[in-house]
């Protein structure tokens, strides 16, 4: 549903959660990561590695030291631990290897400048294993499917520099493109699988995937930027699939993905950076899912990555911080450093409606996807 | 971590002690699990803390993994796997996390064990369709278990069509229709399809579920143009009863740009006119100018 009777931009200024509690999300990313004891920390053990690399990340784009205020020396020699003689990484140690864990664990040695530190080529030889006959990735070794882990590999291979120039290549990206193309559906968007539902999440992923593989060519940028667009809810904030409430992550894997393909002016933005304003927690720090609920490092991350995408800091106190890169998540300075490529779309000059108008010819030279 | 209340008043003493304990037991039996799982020890004492850390916790990929082993291993070789246990073990996690991936994977891995468990399992998806008809994980299960089954695409559509009749503001289930559309829809099918997103549409005009699952048989019965002129004047009749209403009006505008033979200026630039005030959000969107038909 879009906005029926609210005005297009609210004044950011007039709204009293307008403030951004800089110091205070500083502070709460540093106080979660040492409470320890705390229930919560307990029982996301399994998954520590993308926490960290949340708050990390969330630490570097509000231009936080984070080596010096995260203690990136002990980070990552805890990184380390964490990696398995087969070279992929755990969530914890002791925990099990996984591709989604192998990624977050590639991000925070990039962050820390540490990526030569870990054994590359293994973990490289890793992720190659996971690929499929048909293209997809098993996120470990017990075979599961989703292309979650195609992002996963593609990014991961691209951080280690062991994606392109490799002879033989380490993975076929023809036939991970393939798999991923093949999750597209009647809305544009993609899902887990073939056949799957369109999900937000999944969409950031496969586009993110389309992007590092340089082949954005096979997204229907038309239909699902509208599609994405169309995830504006009344509140400003964005939803993940219709008819769902506001999510602050969404802020992070629509706008993203709109940013990838040029369309992030097809939502109201100032509206969507008052959303995310209004999910701070003024006392402790953080960012909620929603407004009134509790902050965690999850949807503090993506809070902030989703103002850093809007260029809201650009207009503020705060302006000169590192911006995100949409296909890496990871602050752009050092995406650059690093030498990652991807695709990005430039932004479209054309509007919905016109590119309806011009394209009703080559639509019927296109037939949407097939079963 | 999604939808927790942000509490008003801090916790009692005891509410803290409370928690307090329960992570200290928690993070005591993780560690013997995790212990156990380096030293490949198998024993019913450790088969016993890896299920109860489950019930409490069924997101732990580690430990799912590990109860695998432990199966595998004490089958032995050529053994089978009792699934029966798995499925009430995952039963009861879902039951506590709906959205559970490693509690829905570890089903499929047992039932594709033993794939006479299939049919079956299509009923459980239903119960837990009906407590939530937008759960993405039940509906991707139910597909693999589908094919598990044999089920027929007549089968699917049915059980999707089915969902639809319950409530139509469902769009994981015009997901599944959409799914099965051929390229191109011959006259009778299309104006079947259109006839189920109709009645959602004329009855919810601002639900979106309906509204992409219309755009996209549209798409595929262009060629009809007898039809595509009947819709056209449906949505002008539903612009009517819904002035104020988003949808009717970009369905009827994307429809009029796509077929500019029944097309004016005057009712392009009206709708993006009235687009742009009752949608201002996606202003840029919609674009400044009207566009030339």
């Amino acid at each position: 549903m879009a906005a029926l009777s609210e005005s297009a931009s609210p004044e950011a200024a007039a709204s009293p959660e307008a403030v951004f509690h800089d110091e205070k999300h500083a502070s709460y990313l540093v106080a979660v990561s040492k409470n320890t004891e705390a229930i919560e920390f307990v029982l996301t053990e399994y998954m520590r590695m993308s926490g960290v690399y949340w708050g990390l990340t969330a630490m570097a784009l509000l231009g936080r030291d984070v080596h010096k205020e995260m203690d990136g020396d002990a980070v990552v020699a805890w990184v380390l631990r964490c990696q398995h003689p087969c070279g992929g990484f755990g969530g914890g140690e002791g925990h099990d290897p996984h591709l989604l864990y192998t990624l977050s664990a590639l991000q925070i040695l990039a962050l820390l400048g540490a990526l030569d530190k870990c054994d590359g080529a293994k973990a490289a030889a890793y992720v190659a294993a996971l690929q499929q006959g048909d293209g997809s990735f098993h996120g470990d070794e017990w075979g599961e499917v989703d292309t979650r882990f195609s992002y996963c590999a593609l990014s991961s291979l691209a951080i280690l520099g062991e994606l392109w120039n490799r002879s033989p290549p380490l993975i076929d990206v023809a036939k991970a493109v393939d798999f991923v193309d093949r999750c597209r559906n009647f809305d544009g968007g993609y899902g887990a699988v073939p056949g799957a539902e369109s999900h937000a999440g999944q969409i950031f992923c496969c586009v993110g995937a389309l992007a590092i593989a340089k082949r954005l060519d096979l997204v229907d940028g038309t239909l699902l930027g509208w599609w994405l667009a169309e995830r504006q809810c009344d509140s400003g904030g964005l939803n993940g699939r219709p008819e769902k409430q506001a999510d602050v992550c969404y802020s992070w894997w629509i706008l993203s993905s709109l940013t990838i393909l040029g369309r992030s002016h097809w939502i109201d933005e100032a509206k969507l950076a008052a959303f995310i304003l209004e999910c701070q927690e003024g006392d402790g720090g953080g960012v909620a899912d929603r407004p009134g609920n509790m902050a965690d490092v999850f949807h503090t991350f993506f809070g902030i990555g989703g103002l850093s995408l809007l260029s809201w800091f650009d207009g503020t106190a705060y302006a000169g911080r590192p911006a995100i890169d949409p296909v890496f998540a990871l602050p752009a300075p050092l995406v650059a450093e690093l030498g990652l490529e991807a695709s990005v779309c430039p932004r479209a000059t054309a509007s919905l409606l016109e590119t309806w108008a011009r394209a009703r010819d080559e639509a019927k030279a296109t037939p949407p996807p097939s079963p | 971590m999604h939808g927790r209340k942000k509490q008003t008043q801090p916790p009692s003493a005891e509410a803290v002690a409370a928690l307090a304990k329960k992570a200290a037991n928690y993070r005591k039996l993780s560690a013997i699990a995790l212990a156990a799982k380096a030293a490949k020890k198998h024993d019913d004492a450790t088969f016993a803390v890896v299920e109860k850390l489950l019930t409490v916790n069924p997101d732990v990929h580690t430990l799912w993994n590990f109860r695998k082993e432990m199966l595998l291993a004490r089958a032995g070789d050529g053994g089978a796997v009792a699934v029966g246990p798995e499925l009430a073990l995952t039963a009861a996690c879902l039951k506590k996390q709906p959205k559970s991936y490693g509690s829905w994977y570890h089903r499929l891995w047992a039932v594709r064990r033993e794939p006479a468990r299939a049919p079956a399992e299509l009923e459980l998806c239903a119960e837990f369709l009906k407590l939530d008809e937008r759960n993405f994980h039940c509906w991707n299960y139910r597909r693999d278990v589908s094919r598990l089954a044999g089920e027929s695409p007549a089968d699917v559509l049915a059980y999707a069509r089915g969902r639809l009749d319950a409530n139509f503001s469902n769009y994981s289930a015009f997901h599944e229709l959409a799914a099965h559309l051929p390229r191109t829809l011959d006259r009778e099918t299309a104006r079947r399809e259109l006839d189920v997103a109709r009645q959602a549409l004329f009855c919810e005009p601002d639900d979106q579920s309906a509204w992409w699952y219309h755009a996209d048989v549209l798409r595929r019965c262009e060629a009809e143009a007898d039809l595509v002129d009947a819709e056209i004047a449906t949505l002008r009749e539903l612009r009517d009863l819904e002035p104020g209403s988003k949808w009717p009006a970009l369905a009827l505008l994307r429809l009029l740009l796509r077929t500019p033979r029944a097309a004016t200026h005057v009712e392009v630039a009206r709708l993006h006119a009235d687009l742009r005030r009752i949608d201002p959000a996606h202003a840029h969107m919609y674009g400044a100018d009207v566009p030339v038909i």
